[in-house]
């Protein structure tokens, strides 16, 4: 009876794993599969949240990761037999869009598959535990201390292990695990920002552009291209530095981020013309409120570029069939 | 010539056929969380010690071929599953209680006006509804093994496994229908959901070692109803317990409780915003 399932369902199981980093502290291993997201806990990481917990931190899940883990952890087949597969972190931004593209395209074109996809009906978070720092291989199935099972329709199983129940660390374990479960769900409900940063990075970069006066245009727009790319590096490092140094919290770590990174056009542009050129101070402002800016043309484009898309792979889609 | 023109038909009609379908994918989404909203009345909130956690996730032909399989009277033997004892007959009592729920998660599928399961005539509501009236009349003295209690009893659930028919041997065509309709079931958001419930306390009851009769208790419950009313329930086990380990379960229950609510709030809202983004994209 099974190989018949089996023949309908190609796909194989997918399980995400990914390193999060506790604030002003380690990283930890996350694994990330259907409807099932393991937390990989050793002493010094209940340590580190014990101490985030305190001061209030939240945990920082890079935008670009949000994503797939809702992909990976929401929907699915509930008839999924076959082998695992495991991505890492680094696959994610190389393949996952287009691992995703392909899987919609697919489900567009196969019968059977898009009454199978499903929302889950619960999610389940278990903690593993051992003293020591280990890879995640090394944990194994006994030492799943916690299990936390959240059905949708109202249903929530707190499992703890008997054993554990001696582990003088005990509340300290449980409290860090229901502590990530909560930040797991909460990032599950930010409001995805792609992109808002990296052109929002347009305006400095074409203030230092300006205050440079190239001759030629061709330069000035190179100039532009490359200085943009640059702030938007660097803004993506020192957001990951103050994240792991310090214990902002995540939203101010962004504004924070901003603003030094527009100090530098405001050095750059002070230390050429003095600041003799209203212009510049106009552009000098306009990159302080960029953000917001951007973050309103994108939310009026996006659903625009997503119908675009729409159309796209449905001409796609009936080449297909016609020459298929 | 008119092969051409069909050509050009077949051409004109395909994209709103993936229109239709990507509406439909959408609608099931939408329509399982419409689900999910009117039938919530309460949030329950449950700890467990249990001797071993088990990473296995969720599989929904595998949870039903399980569950309906309690209904077989070798069943407990088959598992090792102890069968002397008040505490035994405690078990499988408990064991069947699972199996009941799904059972009568179907017939209301059968007798719910609307639900695309919706039969009322059908042979099985009727050998349900007799089936409970026969257990009212001999509440007492109930023979399990009467033979009319054993026709009654017969599941009304659709058989996971191809059973021999006492009239045609085996018929595949009559199983092939039954597979469909299983699959049907566990498409269905209600029944999955009955069925993800009852997986779950199954998981409780199997605990580590099929062959003792120790149940894995839930130490605490909190039921937070809509309207207001929360209601916590400890077992009353958890006071035989040492003084340390007492406090440990409560604090942690505790704990559980004000986390779980947050959880729980967090995936609804989030699947709510989900909707909301959909609707967002396809006006």
């Amino acid at each position: 009876m099974n190989a018949n399932i089996t023949k309908t369902d190609i796909q194989a199981d997918v399980v995400l794993s990914l390193f999060l980093q506790v604030p002003q502290g380690d990283r930890f291993e996350l694994k990330v599969e259907r409807s099932q997201c393991s937390f990989y806990l050793n002493n010094t990481v209940v340590e580190q949240i014990q101490q985030a917990q305190k001061t209030g931190v939240s945990l920082y899940i890079p935008p670009q990761l949000i994503i797939p883990l809702c992909y990976y952890a929401c929907f699915g087949n509930n008839v999924v037999f076959g082998k695992k597969k495991e991505i890492t972190e680094k696959q994610v931004g190389d393949f996952f869009y287009v691992i995703f593209l392909v899987n919609i395209i697919k489900s567009f074109l196969s019968k059977t598959a898009w009454k199978k996809t499903s929302l889950q009906s619960g999610l389940t978070f278990n903690s593993y535990y051992e003293e020591a720092e280990s890879a995640s291989d090394a944990y194994e199935d006994k030492d799943i201390i916690l299990q936390s099972t959240v059905l949708i329709h109202g249903d929530i199983f707190h499992k703890i292990k008997l054993d554990f129940m001696q582990n003088s660390n005990c509340s300290t374990i449980v409290s860090a695990h229901y502590w990530l479960t909560e930040q797991i769900l909460s990032c599950f409900r930010t409001k995805l920002n792609l992109l808002v940063w990296e052109v929002a990075s347009l305006f400095p970069a074409g203030f230092v552009v300006y205050s440079l006066y190239p001759v030629n245009v061709m330069i000035s727009i190179f100039a532009w291209i490359g200085i943009t790319i640059l702030f938007a590096t660097t803004r993506y490092v020192l957001v990951n530095q103050l994240q792991r140094r310090t214990s902002i919290n995540s939203k101010f770590i962004n504004w924070l981020a901003w603003t030094l990174i527009c100090l530098i056009p405001i050095v750059v542009g002070g230390a050429i013309n003095s600041f003799s050129d209203i212009n510049a101070f106009l552009l000098l402002l306009s990159s302080f409120i960029a953000p917001k800016v951007t973050e309103y043309i994108l939310n009026f484009i996006k659903p625009r570029i997503w119908k675009i898309i729409f159309t796209l792979v449905s001409v796609v889609t009936n080449i297909y069939k016609f020459f298929g | 010539m008119s092969n051409e023109i069909q050509t050009r038909n077949r051409n004109a009609a395909q994209p709103q056929d993936i229109e239709n379908k990507a509406r439909r994918l959408l609608n099931n989404l939408v329509s399982s969380v419409q689900t999910l909203v009117s039938d919530i009345t309460a949030l329950e909130v449950n700890t467990m010690v249990v001797d071993r956690i088990n990473a296995s996730k969720f599989n929904a032909w595998e949870a039903y071929q399980e569950i309906y399989s309690i209904h077989d009277p070798d069943y407990f033997e088959a598992r090792g599953i102890p069968e002397e004892g008040s505490q035994a007959q405690e078990l499988h009592k408990r064991y069947k209680s699972l199996f009941n729920q799904i059972e009568r998660e179907y017939f209301y599928l059968l007798i719910e006006e609307g639900s695309e399961f919706y039969n009322p005539q059908d042979e099985r509501v009727k050998r349900y509804r007799q089936r409970l009236e026969y257990a009212k009349q001999h509440q007492e003295n109930l023979v399990e093994t009467s033979q009319e209690n054993v026709k009654l009893a017969e599941p009304i659930l659709p058989a996971p496994t191809p059973v021999l028919d006492d009239k045609d041997g085996n018929n595949q065509e009559d199983w092939i229908d039954t597979f469909k309709e299983i699959e049907r079931l566990l498409n269905n958001d209600k029944f999955i959901r009955t069925l993800r419930k009852m997986h779950e306390l199954k998981a409780a009851l199997d605990s580590s070692n099929v062959h003792s009769t120790k149940i894995d208790i839930i130490y605490a419950q909190t039921v937070m109803q809509l309207d207001g009313d929360i209601i916590t329930r400890y077992h009353k086990e958890l006071f035989n317990l040492p003084e340390e380990a007492k406090n440990l379960i409560i604090s942690t229950h505790h704990e559980g409780v004000v986390s779980g609510e947050k959880q729980w709030r967090g995936t609804f809202t989030f699947l709510i915003s989900l909707v909301q983004g959909i609707a967002n994209l396809s006006r």
